[in-house]
C-alpha cells in the first residue's frame, strides 16, 4: 500500500458518521417531519397564487382603528426619542472603513475585518471571511479559532483600547496590507516586532486569503510557546488542566502545543507572564548562540506551508548544493539525502552533509511572506526565523561546528533576517 | 402531487435519509445538518417529477445536498451559527480511553491536513472514503464526468498525503474500521 493510499485510509477512518444505520432512529419523526413538508409545500404553493385570487382582509371599523393607530404613532415617538438619546451618549464610533466595505472595496473590507477583530467583534468579522479561505500555516476553521485567540490575547496580555490601523493595496499580486499594533505591543516590541502586519486577498467583498505576518507568527512561536513550556514545568497540573490540548483538538480550537488560544489558557499564563518575561535573554546586533543538536526529528519542507528540516547526526560545514526554482517538497532524510520536489516528480537530489553544500530558495511574487521552521534546536526546541520580503532569492546556510553543534546563517541580500532561537527558559534573538 | 408520488415519497425519505443527514452531519453541526437534511427533501418534494428514482436518487439528493450546503456556508448568518457549532459532532461519540487519544491525533492530523485542502479535493475525498460513492455516482453528484473524478479522486489522495507529512506523523496502521463510506 503507498503512503497516499494509508493516508487516504486513515482520512477514510476519520468519517465523524462512520454508521448511518444509527440515524435511522431519527425515522421515528418522520410521520411530523413528512406532514411538515406537506404543510409548508401547500402554504408556499397558496403563496404562488396570483395576487387576485388572494382574499382581501376584513377592515374594521374606523373607531377601532384609530385606537391602535394612536397608540402605535405614540409608541413610534417615545421609541424615537430614546434612540436619539441613546445615539447622542453612547455612539458607536463608525468606521473609516463602512462605506467603502459595504462597496466591496479590497482594503475597505480588510480593513473592516481588521479593526473588527482587534476590538474583539468577531461577529463583525467573519461576514467578511469567504468560506473557502485559504491560510497558510494554520489548520482548522477560522471562524472556530478566531473568537478563542481574541480572547487568549485579551486574558494575556489586556486589551486596550486599540490603536489606528493602516491599511494598503492591494499590490500586484492582489494583497492588501493592514499594519497596526497588537495588544500584546509591549511584549512583541520587546521581544523585535514593534508593529504586525496582516495581509488578505478579497474577492468579490469577501476575504479568500490571509495571512498573518511572518513577524506574528514568529512572535507567537518564539514567544508563546517557550511561556508554555516555562508554565508547564512550575505547574504541569495547573497547565494541563487550563490548557487542555485534547479538548482543543476536539472542539476545533486554535493550539500550538502546549499553549491553547483560548480565556481560560490565556487567564492561566498570564500569571506567569512577569517572571517569564525577566527570564527571557534578548540578544542583538549579530550576535550567535551556538547550541546542541541533541534530538531533532526528520520533517519536510512544504512550499507555502511551513518548512522544516532535520540536521540530525551532521557535522562538518555545509556551504552550497541544493537549489531548486519552485520546489513544492524539500525531503531532508535522515541518511543525509535530500529530495527535491516539484509537481510530483523529484527534480533535484543529493546529499546536505558534504561540506560545501548550500540552500537556496527562489520565491514566488506571489507569496510576500515565507517562513522557515527548522525544528533542529536542542531537545526538540526550534530555530525559527522569518523573511518579510516580496522575494527571498537568496541563501541560507547551515553551518555545523563539531559533531553536534551548529550555528545557523542566513545570507540574505534584501531584507534583515531575525532568527530567535528558544531554549528552555530562554529566548535568544539573533536580528540582522 | 398524486398519492402514487406521495407514496413514492415516503418511500424515498425513509430509504435515505438517514444518508442524506450523514451526509449534512459530516459537513456541518447537528443542528444545522437537520436544517440542510430538512431543506434537502423540500427541495425533493418540489421537484419529484424531476428526480431520477431508484439507484439514481441518492446521488441526486447528495447533488442537491451539496449545493445546499455550500449555499448555507456562504449565508453569514448560517455561517456564525455553524461556526458556534462546528466540533460539537464528535462530542460523545469518542470514548475517552488512551487509545481513542492516540486515534484522536492521528485523525486531527489528518483532519488538518483534509482542511488544507482546496474544497473541490476535500468534497471529492469525502464523497469516495466517507459515502462511499462509486465514481460514476460522484461524478453525477458534482456534475463532471467520470474519467475526471477518478483524476481529482487521485490527486486529491496524493496533495492529502503531502498535507499529512506536515504533521510529522507516519500513516503506520490504517484504522480498523476503515472501511469506506462507514456502513451503509
Amino acid at each position: 500500500m503507498t503512503d497516499h493510499e494509508r493516508v487516504y485510509q486513515l482520512f477514510v477512518g476519520s468519517n465523524p458518521v462512520p454508521d448511518v444505520n444509527s440515524l435511522r432512529r431519527d425515522l421515528d419523526q418522520a410521520p411530523a417531519f413528512l406532514a411538515a413538508i406537506e404543510q409548508r409545500s401547500r402554504r408556499m404553493q397558496t403563496q404562488d397564487k396570483p395576487a387576485s385570487q388572494k382574499t382581501k382582509p376584513t377592515s374594521p371599523s374606523r373607531p377601532r382603528r384609530l385606537v391602535p393607530a394612536l397608540a402605535g404613532a405614540a409608541a413610534v415617538m417615545v421609541a424615537l426619542v430614546i434612540a436619539v438619546v441613546l445615539l447622542s451618549s453612547d455612539q458607536e464610533p463608525v468606521s473609516q472603513y463602512a462605506d467603502a466595505a459595504a462597496g466591496g472595496e479590497p482594503d475597505a473590507v480588510f480593513g473592516l475585518f481588521v479593526e473588527s477583530y482587534r476590538t474583539g467583534d468577531v461577529e463583525g468579522a467573519l461576514p467578511y471571511v469567504d468560506a473557502d479561505i485559504s491560510i497558510p500555516f494554520l489548520v482548522g476553521d477560522l471562524t472556530t479559532w478566531m473568537p478563542g485567540l481574541i480572547e487568549f490575547q485579551g486574558a494575556l496580555y489586556g486589551r486596550d483600547e486599540p490603536g489606528p490601523s493602516v491599511c494598503e493595496g492591494p499590490d500586484e499580486s492582489g494583497w492588501v496590507s493592514c499594519t497596526f499594533t497588537e495588544a500584546a505591543d509591549g511584549v512583541l516590541a520587546a521581544a523585535g516586532f514593534p508593529e504586525t502586519t496582516w495581509q488578505g486577498k478579497v474577492a468579490d467583498g469577501r476575504i479568500v486569503a490571509f495571512h498573518f505576518s511572518g513577524t506574528e507568527s514568529t512572535a507567537l512561536n518564539s514567544f508563546e510557546i517557550p511561556l508554555g513550556k516555562y508554565a508547564a514545568e512550575i505547574d504541569p497540573e495547573g497547565m494541563a488542566a487550563q490548557c487542555d490540548i485534547a479538548r482543543a483538538l476536539q472542539t476545533g480550537e486554535l493550539t500550538s502545543p502546549p499553549v491553547v488560544y483560548n480565556q481560560q489558557c490565556g487567564a492561566f499564563l498570564a500569571g506567569f507572564l512577569d517572571d517569564y518575561q525577566a527570564s527571557v535573554v534578548l540578544l542583538s546586533g549579530g550576535d550567535e548562540l551556538d547550541v546542541v543538536n541533541e534530538a531533532p526529528v526528520s520533517t519536510t519542507v512544504v512550499r507555502g506551508q511551513e518548512a522544516a528540516a532535520s540536521l540530525i547526526g551532521t557535522h562538518g560545514r555545509v556551504t552550497g548544493g541544493l537549489a531548486s526554482s519552485r520546489p513544492d517538497l524539500l525531503h531532508f532524510n535522515l541518511d543525509g539525502t535530500f529530495q527535491v520536489e516539484l509537481d510530483g516528480d523529484i527534480i533535484d537530489s543529493g546529499t546536505y552533509k558534504t561540506e560545501g553544500d548550500l540552500i537556496s530558495f527562489v520565491s514566488q511574487p506571489s507569496e510576500p511572506v515565507w517562513q522557515y521552521n527548522p525544528c533542529m534546536g536542542p531537545g526538540g526546541d526550534c530555530i525559527r526565523g522569518t523573511h518579510n520580503c516580496e522575494s527571498f532569492a537568496g541563501e541560507y546556510r547551515v553551518v555545523f561546528e563539531g559533531t553536534t553543534q551548529f550555528t545557523f546563517e542566513v545570507v540574505h541580500d534584501e531584507c534583515p533576517p531575525r532568527i530567535a532561537v528558544a531554549r528552555g527558559l530562554e529566548m535568544e534573538l539573533l536580528t540582522g | 402531487m398524486t398519492s402514487t408520488q406521495r407514496h413514492a415519497f415516503h418511500g424515498l425519505y425513509e430509504r435515505h435519509y438517514p444518508d442524506v443527514l450523514a451526509y449534512c452531519l459530516r459537513r456541518t453541526g447537528h443542528t444545522d445538518a437537520q436544517d440542510v437534511a430538512a431543506e434537502v427533501f423540500m427541495i425533493a418534494w418540489r421537484k419529484i417529477d424531476e428526480m431520477p428514482l431508484g439507484e439514481g436518487a441518492l446521488p441526486w439528493l447528495y447533488g442537491v445536498a451539496y449545493r445546499v450546503v455550500s449555499h448555507q456556508w456562504r449565508s453569514a448568518r448560517r455561517y456564525r451559527n455553524l461556526a458556534s457549532r462546528l466540533g460539537s459532532l464528535r462530542k460523545g461519540q469518542e470514548p475517552s480511553t488512551d487509545i481513542q487519544v492516540v486515534r484522536r491525533l492521528e485523525d486531527e492530523a489528518v483532519a488538518a491536513a483534509a482542511a488544507r485542502l482546496r474544497p473541490a479535493d476535500q468534497e471529492v475525498l469525502r464523497l469516495a472514503g466517507w459515502e462511499g460513492l462509486p465514481h460514476t455516482e460522484i461524478a453525477q453528484v458534482l456534475g463532471c464526468s467520470q474519467q475526471a473524478v477518478g483524476q481529482r479522486l487521485h490527486r486529491a489522495k496524493k496533495r492529502l498525503a503531502n498535507e499529512f507529512r506536515v504533521s510529522g506523523l507516519q500513516p503506520l496502521q490504517p484504522p480498523e474500521s476503515a472501511q469506506e463510506g462507514g456502513s451503509q
